[in-house]
C-alpha cells in the first residue's frame, strides 16, 4: 500500500479507512461499532480499545492524531478522538476552513449513549410542560407539513471548548480549539411550534429531553437535560432542525432531530430531540445544575472552590475566532507575503473587527472582515501578512465584537469547570530565508 | 565571590517575574508534601545534603528554589557556572545533585498561556 497520511485516507473514504489501516470494519447503516479488527487496532494502539465496540467510524484514535507515527503526515481530514465512552471528538483547526462546515467537520460531544437507530418515519416531538396550554405531539412528517421551513448558518460551540488550557486544569473532555462549527441547519422555528401549542403567561424556560441513554443505562435517568429562556427559545434563528447543509443530520450530531441555538453553548441545542418542555421556572433537568455548564456569578482568583449556589449558568458565548488557514506549524518563505483567514464569532453580537498579529500581540493590524450571513452565523476575516525576517513566528488573531469587546491574549477568568476559554488563537509559522 | 554575586544578578534578572511565582511550595495537583528546611527552604531528600553542601557555598540556596528546569537544563546551567562562575568539578555528586533538582525543581506545569503544542510547532 502506498504510503498516505492517515488523515488523507480517512478524508477520502473513513469507513474503508478503518479497515485498510486498522483491519476494522464497522456496521453499514449507523456507522458505529467494530464488528471487526478490534484486535489489530488495540496491538497499532498498544492498548486495549475499551468499548472499541461503541467507536464511530471513520474516526482517528488520539493517540495516532497527534504523534510521529508514519500515519501522522499531514493530511486533509479526521477528527480527533477525546474520548469514545461517550463519543467526544474535536476538529483540528485548519480542518475548519470551509465558510459552512461540512458535517464531516464539525465537531462531536455526547453526554450519552448515542441511540441506536432512531427511525424519522416513527419519530415523534412532544411539547409539554407547566406552562405549557396543552401537551401535543407531532410526528416529523407533521412538524415538516405544518411549520414554515427556515434555513439559518448557526454557529454552535461547546462551552468547553480550549478547557485544555486552564491551569489548574479543569476536569472535563480536554477540548482545544475545535469544538466549534458553523453549518447551514433547515428546520422550523421553534417558536412557530411553542405558540402553535400555546404558551402560558408565566413561562420563563425550555427544557429538552432526547433520546440518549444515561451512560449508566439506568431507565428514565437523561444524559442532559438543558435548555434556554423564553427570549432566546423565541429568536427568529432557534431551531428544530432535521438537516444539517440540505442533508439529513449526522446520527452523531442528533439525526434525525435536534434544538439549534446558535451561539449559545452548543449543550442548549439538544439532540435526538424527543420532548420540550415549557417551564414556570429555569430547567433543572440533567446538567442544568450544580457546576454544569455554569461559571462563577463573581469572577475567583484560579483554583478557588466556588459553592454551587454561587455558580451562574452560562448563556451567550464570547467573542472569538480561530486561524483556520495556514496551519500551525507550516514554513513559509520570507520572499512572499503569507495570506491568512479564518473565522469569527460571538454569541450576543456581531464581530466587528479582526485583528492579526505577528509579534506577539505588539502591533496588530485588522484584517478584512465579512458581514455574518444571518444572526449567530460566524463570519470569514482574511489578511495578507510579510514577515520582517526568517525565524520563529506566532500568528494571532483577535476579534472584537461590535460593544467593543476583543478576546484576551492570556487565558480569561478562571471557573473551575474550565469553560469560555476565548483567549485569541495562535497557530505557529516558520519563516525560511 | 565577586563571580557568584554576578550569577545571581544574571539569574534573576532574566526571569525576576517569573521567579515570583515560581516560588510557591508545591503545585496544588502534587500530593507530595516534602518536608523542607526551614533555613535554606530547601527540599529534604536524598542529595539534600550534597546539594546545601556544593551550591550554597557560593549562592544562596533561593536561587534553587525559585527555579524550575529539566535535568537537562539544571546540567547547563551547573556546566555554565563551571565555565564561567569558578564552579568545581562535582565528580561523583553530580548524578545525585541532578536527580535531586530536576525532581523537586523541575519544569513548572503551569501556566497562564502554555507554549503551542508539540504538534502544532514547526518541523525541526
Amino acid at each position: 500500500m502506498k504510503k498516505r497520511g492517515l488523515h488523507s485516507l480517512y478524508a477520502k473514504d473513513p469507513v474503508h479507512a478503518d479497515e485498510a489501516v486498522f483491519g476494522r470494519t464497522s456496521h453499514h447503516v449507523t456507522r458505529r461499532g467494530f464488528l471487526s479488527g478490534l484486535k489489530s487496532l488495540s496491538v497499532l494502539l498498544g492498548a486495549e480499545v475499551v468499548y472499541g465496540q461503541f467507536m464511530p467510524a471513520g474516526l482517528i484514535p488520539a493517540a495516532f492524531a497527534q504523534t510521529d507515527t508514519p500515519f501522522t503526515i499531514e493530511g486533509k481530514d479526521g477528527l480527533v478522538v477525546l474520548n469514545d465512552r461517550p463519543i467526544n471528538a474535536e476538529t483540528p483547526a485548519h480542518l475548519l476552513d470551509d465558510d459552512v462546515t461540512p458535517a464531516s467537520r464539525l465537531f462531536v460531544r455526547n453526554n450519552g449513549i448515542v441511540p441506536e437507530s432512531p427511525d424519522p418515519k416513527t419519530w415523534t416531538l412532544t411539547i409539554e410542560g407547566e406552562s405549557a396550554a396543552q401537551s401535543r405531539t407531532f410526528t416529523l412528517d407533521e412538524l415538516k407539513a405544518q411549520f414554515k421551513h427556515y434555513t439559518y448558518q448557526l454557529t454552535l460551540e461547546c462551552g468547553g471548548n480550549g478547557r485544555a488550557e486552564f491551569s489548574p486544569a479543569a476536569t472535563g473532555n480536554q477540548w482545544t480549539t475545535g469544538a466549534v462549527g458553523c453549518p447551514s441547519w433547515t428546520g422550523v422555528r421553534l417558536k412557530d411550534v411553542l405558540n402553535a401549542v400555546g404558551v402560558k403567561d408565566d413561562a420563563v424556560y425550555i427544557g429538552y429531553y432526547g433520546d440518549d441513554q444515561h451512560l449508566s443505562r439506568t431507565p428514565g435517568k437523561a444524559a442532559i437535560s438543558r435548555g434556554v429562556p423564553m427570549s432566546k427559545a423565541m429568536e427568529d434563528e432557534s431551531l428544530i432542525a432535521w438537516a444539517m447543509n440540505d442533508a439529513p443530520l449526522p446520527l452523531m450530531n442528533g439525526y434525525p432531530l435536534r434544538l439549534v441555538f446558535g451561539g449559545w453553548p452548543a449543550s442548549t441545542s439538544g439532540k435526538w430531540l424527543k420532548k420540550i418542555v415549557i417551564r414556570n421556572q429555569v430547567h433543572d433537568g440533567a446538567k442544568m445544575l450544580g457546576k454544569a455548564y455554569r461559571t462563577p456569578c463573581k469572577p475567583v482568583a484560579p483554583g478557588t472552590k466556588v459553592a454551587d449556589e454561587d455558580m451562574c449558568i452560562i448563556e451567550a458565548m464570547p467573542v472569538k475566532s480561530l486561524i483556520t488557514y495556514p496551519q500551525s506549524g507550516t514554513a513559509h518563505a520570507l520572499s512572499s507575503p503569507l495570506e491568512v483567514r479564518g473565522h469569527a464569532w460571538c454569541g450576543s453580537a456581531s464581530v466587528e473587527k479582526v485583528y492579526t498579529s505577528i509579534d506577539f500581540g505588539q502591533t496588530w493590524q485588522q484584517a478584512r472582515l465579512t458581514r455574518p450571513k444571518n444572526r449567530h452565523a460566524w463570519q470569514h476575516f482574511k489578511t495578507t501578512v510579510t514577515f520582517p525576517q526568517a525565524g520563529y513566528y506566532e500568528v494571532w488573531a483577535k476579534a472584537e465584537d461590535e460593544n467593543g469587546r476583543a478576546q484576551p491574549m492570556v487565558l480569561p477568568g478562571w471557573n473551575p469547570k474550565g469553560y469560555l476559554n476565548n483567549a485569541c488563537h495562535r497557530i505557529a509559522v516558520s519563516v525560511t530565508a | 565571590m565577586r563571580n557568584c554575586r554576578l550569577l545571581i544578578a544574571l539569574l534573576m534578572g532574566l526571569a525576576a517575574s517569573e521567579l515570583a511565582m515560581a516560588q510557591k511550595s508545591p503545585t496544588p495537583h502534587t500530593t507530595r508534601q516534602p518536608k523542607v528546611d526551614p533555613q535554606s527552604g530547601l527540599v529534604i531528600a536524598e542529595g539534600y545534603n550534597m546539594v546545601a553542601a556544593h551550591c550554597s557555598a557560593c549562592h544562596s540556596p533561593s536561587l534553587i528554589t525559585q527555579n524550575a528546569m529539566s535535568r537537562e537544563r539544571w546540567l547547563e546551567t551547573i556546566r555554565w557556572m563551571q565555565d564561567t562562575q569558578k564552579l568545581w568539578p562535582l565528580g561523583d555528586a553530580e548524578p545525585t545533585i541532578l536527580d535531586y533538582l530536576a525532581t523537586w525543581y523541575g519544569p513548572k506545569t503551569q501556566s497562564r498561556r502554555p507554549p503551542l503544542a508539540p504538534h502544532l510547532m514547526p518541523k525541526p
